[in-house]
């Protein structure tokens, strides 16, 4: 049912109807109609690029995010998420059991520039897997990207501990 | 450490908690790094943007290749993540996957206009109506 047209004949249409500010776009484009269900997503895709919401992420999943993390979740379509799985709180991680927020557990973490925090959490999910004999496929990834960080920036937030990207790569392999 | 100057020492310390490295960064670091990065070395938005992206899709070319995951589907939220997200759909394209995208979630001023220029053809836009 995903159709193949080309992407800037469909978003012509998007833009011939600017809203006035950019508060107004947001809630008259949230589509949430047009966003697959679980069913749709694990027949169509196999693999979703969660890049929902990044480092500045504080509070609880606002509609229609909270809907579309749900089926992201219920999907069972691995994911892979930049920066911070959404949903997690930046410091603390994921969410807590229980909690309203779908817990998103990426197959792929790409933390862009430097881990935040709450990639300690990704870090032990990664850690049990390779220690269990019992897992069936692969285990989590942890990447790291954002090939731009000046050694001055590096030494002032204390990161020199970063690995160094192979040759001519933009990303290298965490964990 | 102990021929550093005393300058640069405190504002290690301003930023640097007292428990061992690897240090992973704190939401106010992280935030004030990204300033920091376009201020100090002067990088604008899109140009981070685009490396930020293209290391993305590299990540995924390595853990998951097109052979494994041909259909992509890149989610993009209201920020900069989102911003990244979408970069990462075009060079993923160009590495050979069958790639979507949901931005009309939020498509953004900015954003509508990135998405119809002509190096976006080939990655496609979910279509409206989907249940």
């Amino acid at each position: 049912m995903l159709s193949s047209m080309p992407l800037h004949a469909e978003a012509a249409q998007a833009v011939a109807q600017p809203p006035s500010t950019p508060a107004a776009t947001v809630p008259q484009l949230l589509g949430l109609h047009s966003f697959p269900s679980a069913t749709t997503l694990a027949d169509s895709y196999d693999l979703i690029l969660d890049a929902v919401f990044g480092f500045s992420f504080a509070g609880s999943v606002r509609s229609p995010f909270d809907t579309v993390l749900q089926r992201i979740a219920a999907s069972g379509v691995p994911v892979a998420s930049v920066d911070v799985p959404s949903g997690w709180n930046v410091e603390s991680g994921p969410p807590e059991p229980g909690s309203d927020t779908p817990a998103i557990w990426p197959q792929v973490l790409i933390s862009l520039t430097a881990p935040k925090r709450c990639a300690v959490h990704f870090d032990s999910y990664v850690q049990r897997c390779q220690l269990s004999a019992t897992s069936d496929g692969p285990c989590p990834e942890h990447w790291l990207g954002g090939r731009f960080l000046p050694p001055p920036l590096a030494k002032q937030y204390s990161l020199q501990w970063l690995p160094k990207y192979p040759g001519i790569q933009q990303s290298v392999k965490l964990s | 450490m102990a021929t550093s100057a005393s300058g640069e020492i405190a504002s290690v310390s301003a930023t640097t908690p007292s428990h061992e490295a690897p240090k992973y960064l704190g939401q106010r670091d992280a935030q004030r790094l990204d300033e920091q990065l376009m201020t100090t070395p002067g990088f604008s938005v899109d140009q981070l943007m685009e490396l930020a992206g293209l290391s993305i899709a590299e990540s995924l070319w390595h853990s998951c290749p097109p052979e494994s995951y041909k259909r992509v589907l890149v989610v993009c939220g209201p920020g900069n993540n989102g911003g990244d997200g979408l970069v990462a759909a075009r060079h993923l394209f160009h590495f050979g996957y069958n790639v979507s995208f949901s931005a009309q979630l939020v498509l953004l001023p900015g954003w509508s206009k990135e998405v119809t220029k002509p190096y976006f053809t080939g990655v496609h836009r979910i279509p409206q109506g989907q249940p």
